[in-house]
């Protein structure tokens, strides 16, 4: 009997571990979790308590005083492939700054449909048909918001992507709201980026590296100071 | 340093960009791009294309009460107004009325015409509040893929890419521009900025693109409803357009003409004076 009790134990204490090893190895399951945490407590924060592990990026966003971008640390949680951790930066952006100083990179209620990996270092971001239609127009805001998708993909992920091309709705974007051409694919603009902008918040990651060169681009827009 | 580095990296690039179009000036003659050669009858006119931005169902940006789409028709109307007074300038709109057009064929219509210069008239909008003041913008310099040989040929090998060859003198005009803005009470020293913009980068034709002002911004908003035809961004645009035809004011001696502006970073990329 005892022996029996002793058994019994030990097949539900393998078959416990079996199933915490399928939940946390089995993608989807796990992602439909990771997606059901999100809905709960929103994206992580630096200080708030993550279950998934999680990275330290830098956002990039418009700052509030300036026409420049300013970067922005955040902690997102890491995917198990990088395409999915760009993925959850890039819906950290969306989601728009939490802290004053920066203004919104998109506009709000624009969601991130996909993003998909393509050859030469190119990301495909593919965003929902708000991407364009809340923007507010203006040549200057639409390269701003352009180059936030581009700095964050680029300067978090050098390694695995070197430039971007905005897609809405899937299509290949001509542009966001009238006046920029998205023509070429969009690279790390350093030179957009604001050195004395807005400060991170206390307690804040520092950003895990200095701002790269940019990369040898063709001839491009100088920016705006 | 970054302050340097900021100002080095547009001069840099408009050096560039004034290089390259200086040397398509040697290159064969293209359509509208070029100036008569000896033997040739010149124009008769300066053709001047105004294109109001936007129209349609594209309204552009918007601001409280007021659409960009009207802001840009209404200020071309009444500069176009002005400047069909002068005898020497033929005015050509791409948009007439709530019409909607793609941004080629904007260039298109300046093109088709052989214009002397391409003016898109817009107004910006911004997320950040304070954001305010007129900016002037160039299409920016691009090289056209997978096109080899000399820069300024392969350059306007591609037709959507005609205003590589004419940046020097866009940039010319945009530089006096910005001084006479930067001269109306107030209203500070406009930024020149390029950027890969649509409706310029196929115009074969020196080009600005000039935004009067941030339309999502109030104050701004209500200077932008006030338009009129001594409004002085109309009257600056006017004195501007008659210097780089080379005439005057009806009643006025012509113009001196003007030794080219040398492409400094102070003026290629300076901050909005409101800013």
């Amino acid at each position: 009997m005892r022996r029996r009790r002793r058994g019994l134990f030990w097949f539900l204490l393998w078959m416990a571990l079996g199933a915490a090893a399928a939940i946390y190895f089995f993608d989807p399951l796990s992602d439909l979790i990771q997606r059901g945490r999100r809905a709960a407590f929103g994206p992580s924060e630096p200080g708030r308590p993550s279950l998934a592990p999680t990275i330290h990026v830098v956002l990039f966003f418009p700052g509030a005083e300036t026409d420049l971008l300013a970067p922005y640390p955040a902690e997102v949680e890491q995917g198990k492939e990088p395409v999915q951790t760009v993925r959850n930066v890039l819906a950290a952006l969306l989601e728009g700054p939490k802290r004053p100083g920066y203004a919104p990179a998109a506009p709000p209620g624009a969601k991130l449909r996909t993003a998909i990996p393509g050859p030469d270092g190119t990301l495909y971001v593919d965003f929902d048909r708000a991407f364009r239609a809340g923007h507010p127009g203006g040549a200057w805001s639409e390269y701003l918001t352009a180059h936030a998708v581009a700095n964050t993909v680029v300067f978090n992920f050098p390694k695995h992507f070197e430039q971007v091309v905005l897609l809405v709705e899937g299509q290949e974007a001509e542009t966001i709201a009238g006046a920029l051409s998205l023509y070429e694919p969009l690279r790390l603009r350093e030179d957009l980026v604001a050195k004395e902008a807005a400060q991170p918040a206390p307690g804040a990651p520092k950003p895990a590296r200095p701002v790269a060169p940019p990369a040898q681009n063709p001839p491009q827009a100088p920016a705006r100071p | 340093m970054i302050r340097l580095r900021l100002m080095a990296a547009p001069a840099a690039l408009l050096c560039a960009a004034l290089a390259w179009s200086e040397a398509g000036a040697q290159a064969p003659p293209l359509p509208g791009g070029s100036a008569p050669g000896p033997g040739q009858k010149p124009k008769e006119a300066f053709v001047l294309v105004i294109d109001p931005g936007h129209g349609g169902r594209d309204e552009g940006s918007k601001g409280p009460g007021l659409l960009e789409k009207d802001v840009t028709l209404k200020a071309a109307r009444l500069l176009g107004e002005r400047l069909k007074r002068y005898e020497g300038i033929k005015v050509v709109f791409t948009r007439e009325d709530d019409k909607e057009l793609t941004p080629v064929q904007r260039a298109a219509v300046g093109n088709f015409h052989a214009a002397s210069f391409f003016l898109s008239i817009q107004a910006d909008a911004s997320w950040r509040p304070g954001a305010r003041g007129a900016s002037i913008f160039l299409s920016a310099p691009q090289r056209p893929p997978r096109v080899e040989g000399e820069p300024s040929e392969a350059m306007a090998l591609r037709w959507q890419r005609g205003q590589n060859v004419h940046l020097a003198g866009s940039l010319r005009f945009a530089q006096d521009l910005q001084a006479r803005f930067a001269a109306i009470p107030g209203a500070g020293k406009p930024p020149i900025l390029t950027l890969p913009l649509q409706n310029l980068e196929g115009a074969r034709m020196p080009a600005a693109y000039v935004s009067l002002g941030v339309i999502s911004t109030p104050e701004e908003a209500a200077r932008l409803r006030e338009l009129n035809e001594e409004n002085p961004y109309i009257l600056a645009l006017e004195a501007e357009i008659a210097r780089f035809a080379g005439l005057a004011k009806p009643g006025e001696a012509p113009p001196a003409p003007q030794a080219p502006a040398p492409a400094s970073p102070g003026s290629a990329a300076s901050r909005p004076g409101g800013d």
